[in-house]
């Protein structure tokens, strides 16, 4: 499996937001009393939002070949979370990564993209 | 089967509020392979025996004993019941994007007939040995798409049985041939086989003999460049030289792993006098036709 590649920022500031794909409660409502709910299943998948403030060319050209050999949201690959240093087996969201200047210059880049764990 | 749901199982139902899932475990048996999935979005070990919860993120998976249900997109149909009589039949879908079931229907005639069996279990309590609710059935029919295969479940219904089992024939056997009900089991050479030169073109000289490829018995050759198709024996040397009967040409050719064989062609006649095996025959000569 494929591990995703390192990204130096240059002005120290990733983002990371941490939050779950889905809701696993559901719930049944009645005429009189409490809603019933139950577990849809039992594992909570992660999903992550990385925001890279100012990552080099060479840099943004190797994300984009990752994103490129993974065919986009189809394969997944390991990635490891730098907040905690834990590793999960992610794919990327469905949805074309947001990759924009720093500035006027091509010398550094913002890049916005979005992980789902499988 | 069990008869009642566990306590364990009673107390999880009548819950208002409860974080225990209920988990559809489905065992799929095709061919000589068990398939074990689930209806979570990770594995479970059940029935588990170990220190911790079953459940693939937890510590202890997939402990010492029991089976590994791999999480898969599965889907479990309505099954509903009527007063007309009919049996009871539901809907399995399971993904099919990476199309990894498909070899197995392909192979085994779409699986019809095979075992599907569905267990219903609690996230809570993997422990128990029996599911709160087990349903065997078969594979009634069964269709491929691009995201999914679509098994219909069920069980056969009796008034749509063939009776009596068997089509009988006064001329043609019923037996598939080298089957149980046949037991022919001669003649069969697989080798170097060389057609033609320096013989005749209607010659096949056979990597081993075989005397029971005799006169007047249709054979099959597989594996060959190029004369691979069903000839008739005009002469059998006695050691391993076949002459086909002057209607074939054969192509000059000398090529390993060649089959020669025997081929039926399912009347009294041939089984007796070529194959000689009459007592196997499977036609009923003394019946009258029509």
């Amino acid at each position: 499996m494929a591990t995703f590649p390192s990204l130096s920022d240059y002005d120290n500031m990733t983002v990371y937001r941490d939050s779950a794909t889905q809701d696993l409660g559901m719930s049944v409502k009645t005429d009189s009393g409490p809603d019933i709910t139950r577990a849809r299943s039992t594992y909570m998948l992660s999903a992550f939002t990385v925001e890279h403030t100012a990552v080099a060319t060479a840099d943004k050209t190797t994300f984009w070949e990752f994103w490129e050999a993974r065919a986009g949201s189809a394969e997944s690959f390991t990635w490891t979370n730098a907040v905690n240093s834990v590793s999960y087996t992610v794919r990327f969201a469905p949805g074309i990564p947001e990759i924009k200047s720093h500035g006027s210059t091509d010398e550094f880049w913002i890049i916005k993209f979005s992980l789902r764990e499988v | 089967m069990p008869r009642d749901i566990s306590a364990d199982g009673i107390v999880e139902k009548n819950a208002v509020a409860t974080a225990g899932a209920w988990i559809w475990l489905v065992k799929l048996e095709v061919a000589s392979t068990t398939i074990r999935i689930c209806s979570n979005n990770e594995n479970v070990a059940w029935p588990y025996t170990g220190s911790g919860t079953g459940l693939e993120h937890d510590a202890d998976f997939p402990g010492s004993t029991g089976n590994t249900w791999t999480a898969y997109p599965l889907e479990l149909g309505q099954r509903t019941d009527s007063s007309a009589g009919e049996i009871q039949q539901f809907k399995l879908r399971v993904a099919n994007v990476a199309h990894l079931l498909d070899t197995y229907l392909h192979t085994n005639a779409g699986c019809i007939g095979n075992t599907v069996t569905l267990y219903l279990v609690n996230s809570k309590h993997l422990d128990e040995t029996d599911a709160e609710i087990e349903v065997a059935s078969q594979i009634l029919s069964a269709t491929t798409g691009p995201y999914w295969v679509e098994l219909t479940l069920g069980f056969p219904h009796p008034l749509r049985r063939s009776f009596p089992p068997d089509r009988y024939s006064t001329r043609m056997c019923r037996h598939l041939f080298r089957g149980i009900n046949c037991a022919y089991t001669g003649a069969s050479v697989t080798g170097l086989t060389r057609f033609g030169s320096p013989y005749s073109a209607q010659t096949i000289q056979l990597a081993s003999s075989a005397a029971e490829l005799c006169v007047g018995m249709f054979i099959n050759v597989s594996g060959s460049d190029s004369n691979d198709g069903n000839y008739k024996v005009a002469s059998n040397a006695g050691a391993n030289i076949l002459v086909v009967t002057t209607d074939y040409t054969l192509t000059n050719e000398e090529t390993a792993g060649v089959t020669v064989k025997a081929v039926c062609v399912k009347t009294l006649d041939y089984c007796t006098n070529i194959m000689e095996n009459e007592d196997a025959f499977g036609g009923s000569p003394a019946s009258e036709a029509g």
